[in-house]
């Protein structure tokens, strides 16, 4: 099954076991979302896809304060990169009401986002790092490796206001489950229910675990793969989902090298917190690659330049194991 | 129109505001406060209203007014503002962040309003009785989430009555001064039903709330009730009201609603009630020192 055809055949069962509502601009027929999400449900389930205004933050809090009243609310941000708009409503809002008033806030922020496509500076970014380290939110990343949209229902169901990053790339990927490869593939489960999956080529102690989220798990697979058959280098990749905590990725890891594969731009990033807590876990050695310190250029030489690629991905580990 | 009680009910917030204004001046107290002081009645009229088990109601900021008219637990309030486990949030929301029962506010001029809205969806959705009341400020009105939240409010027909305690400033800045139009202009402009009235005529006041309540509840649609008001005292703990003239302050003074309160009311009524409610605020705050601090796990 493609990533996207889970996605919207978990959101028609969220629906359905938890009358959940989803909320966004153009979501409705005959549009169906800027990335075809909810494509056809509308027609199915009127009163739960709601249509709305361009108001990010008005339609955040509509959204919270549903959730607050005890509904189960999905609301779609179009491009992720607009997620600053609706910021105060998950920061100063759907966290305080989660973390200080301990209520049980059934609600998720969905946001595709994520670059390489020639969309530039304002459609482009991974900016969940701005909503990591908010206690009283999470931040979820799906990914090809695992059912999308079962982690969307662990989203929604956690009662956790969650920001949900989905990424453009992925949608019209095959899911990994489906593709026959013959890797090995192991699940590990957070005390959250959020799954860990962890995947190796051979059943050898890898030399490395290369530690990705999101769109880039596929780039990492293909690095893995390359490693395998050019280098004969073992190396294992770990693709959390709960990416915002800590402890359980740390958790995750073995003795050895670690690479921290992200999208967004590296300085003050995700692989900066989860490398710093493994090293200071386990001592390992620890090295990252995301992107430069720049706006995402429209130019396809310029982006690619910026953003992670194979080619660099594979001379990072290389070096970084000493190769 | 019950004048005692009512003169009763602001009394209780007003001493409690005085009281806790005491207490910051003596450095008893800990962060900041946001006083109602001459605004007491707008809450005291609006919880009247109220349906207990299926209205909810947001606040602002400035909430002890609105939570005292809620509760009439001075007790809790105190031990909230000291940082005192029996307080509503357990003391760890302080001045501004209280939820109890089925009032809710948090610190951010106008973000309740947006919230709100989303409550009255989530009844309108579940065919569930009761509507949404929505306390805000003048100064929030220009947020544009705000505008955005009525629009929404206007669109999806939600059972919505938006209380605005216009009281002229927002903090310091004359809320007039810098807002263009009018806001019963834009209110009306998004087809929503306005109500404006003021503070200082209680009875002209308590009909135009209840006005808006039935609205509300009849048509199933939004309402904004602009009510002018005046607060006489700083806008926050470390306010001395530079920005208001002498003049303006005096005539607040002479039209503050509890002394038109008051003057329906026998006088020695008047002292009776407030040493009552003189010693209920010093139990209140003599309790909630001894109360104990939540320890976090």
């Amino acid at each position: 099954m493609k990533y996207l055809a889970d996605l919207r055949a978990n959101i028609e069962r969220i629906i359905k076991e938890h009358n959940a509502y989803f909320i966004g601009e153009d979501i409705q027929e005959p549009y169906g979302g800027a990335f075809k999400v909810t494509k056809g449900l509308s027609d199915k389930y009127p009163a739960n896809i709601i249509g709305t205004p361009m108001c990010e933050q008005g339609f955040t809090g509509l959204g919270v304060g549903m959730a607050l009243y005890g509904c189960y609310v999905s609301v779609e941000i179009m491009f992720g990169d607009f997620i600053t708009l609706a910021a105060d409503q998950m920061v100063n809002h759907a966290a305080k009401f989660s973390e200080l008033y301990k209520q049980d806030i059934h609600f998720v922020l969905r946001c595709p986002s994520g670059a390489y496509r020639g969309y530039g500076a304002t459609h482009s970014q991974s900016l969940e790092k701005m909503f990591m380290g908010i206690p009283g939110i999470q931040v979820v990343a799906p990914s090809i490796a695992y059912s999308p949209g079962e982690v969307l229902q662990t989203s929604i169901e956690s009662g956790v206001p969650t920001l949900f990053v989905e990424n453009k790339l992925d949608y019209p990927r095959e899911l990994l489950m489906d593709r026959g490869s013959f890797w090995i593939k192991k699940v590990m489960t957070t005390l959250k229910g959020f799954p860990i999956i962890k995947i190796q080529p051979v059943d050898d102690a890898p030399e490395l675990a290369l530690i990705t989220y999101g769109g880039l798990s596929e780039m990492a697979l293909k690095a893995m793969e390359k490693l395998l058959y050019e280098d004969e280098i073992n190396i294992e990749i770990i693709i959390p989902t709960l990416i915002s905590d800590v402890e359980s990725i740390v958790s995750a890891v073995d003795s050895g090298p670690v690479c921290i594969l992200e999208e967004g731009v590296s300085s003050f990033g995700w692989g900066s917190e989860i490398g710093f807590a493994i090293q200071e876990r386990y001592g390992n050695k620890v090295f990252r690659l995301g992107a430069r310190d720049s706006f995402i250029p429209a130019a396809q030489s310029a982006e690619l330049e910026i953003l992670p690629g194979l080619e660099e991905l594979v001379n990072t580990i290389k070096v970084g194991i000493g190769l | 129109m019950n004048y005692s009680r009512l003169y009763e009910k602001c009394m209780k917030i007003r001493l409690f505001e005085k009281r806790i204004e005491d207490e910051f001046s003596l450095g008893k107290m800990r962060g900041t406060t946001h006083g109602c002081i001459g605004q007491e009645i707008i809450p005291v009229f609006v919880m009247e209203q109220i349906n207990r088990d299926t209205d909810y109601i947001t606040g602002t900021h400035r909430c002890h007014g609105q939570v005292l008219a809620y509760t009439d637990d001075m007790y809790s309030l105190a031990c909230e503002m000291m940082g005192k486990q029996d307080g509503f949030v357990n003391g760890l929301g302080g001045s501004q962040h209280i939820k109890i029962g089925n009032y809710i506010t948090n610190g951010i001029t106008g973000g309740m309003i947006t919230v709100a809205s989303g409550i009255a969806m989530g009844k309108k959705k579940n065919c569930d009785s009761g509507i949404v009341i929505a306390f805000a400020g003048d100064g929030g009105f220009n947020e544009g989430y705000v505008q955005e939240s009525l629009n929404l409010a206007s669109n999806y027909e939600l059972p919505l009555l938006i209380i605005c305690e216009n009281n002229g400033y927002a903090m310091s800045t004359p809320t007039q001064e810098y807002s263009a139009g009018s806001f019963k202009a834009r209110v009306e402009a998004l087809n929503i039903r306005y109500i404006e009235t003021t503070s200082t005529l209680p009875d002209v006041l308590e009909q135009d709330i209840i006005k808006g309540f039935s609205y509300v509840r009849n048509e199933e649609k939004p309402c904004f009730i602009d009510v002018h008001t005046a607060r006489l005292c700083g806008h926050s703990k470390s306010d001395s009201m530079e920005y208001m003239s002498d003049e303006e302050k005096e005539n607040n003074m002479k039209s503050d609603p509890i002394l038109w309160l008051a003057k329906k009311i026998d006088s020695n009524e008047v002292e009776m009630i407030n040493e009552r409610i003189a010693k209920e605020v010093d139990d209140a705050f003599l309790n909630a020192t001894n109360c104990r601090e939540i320890t976090l796990d």
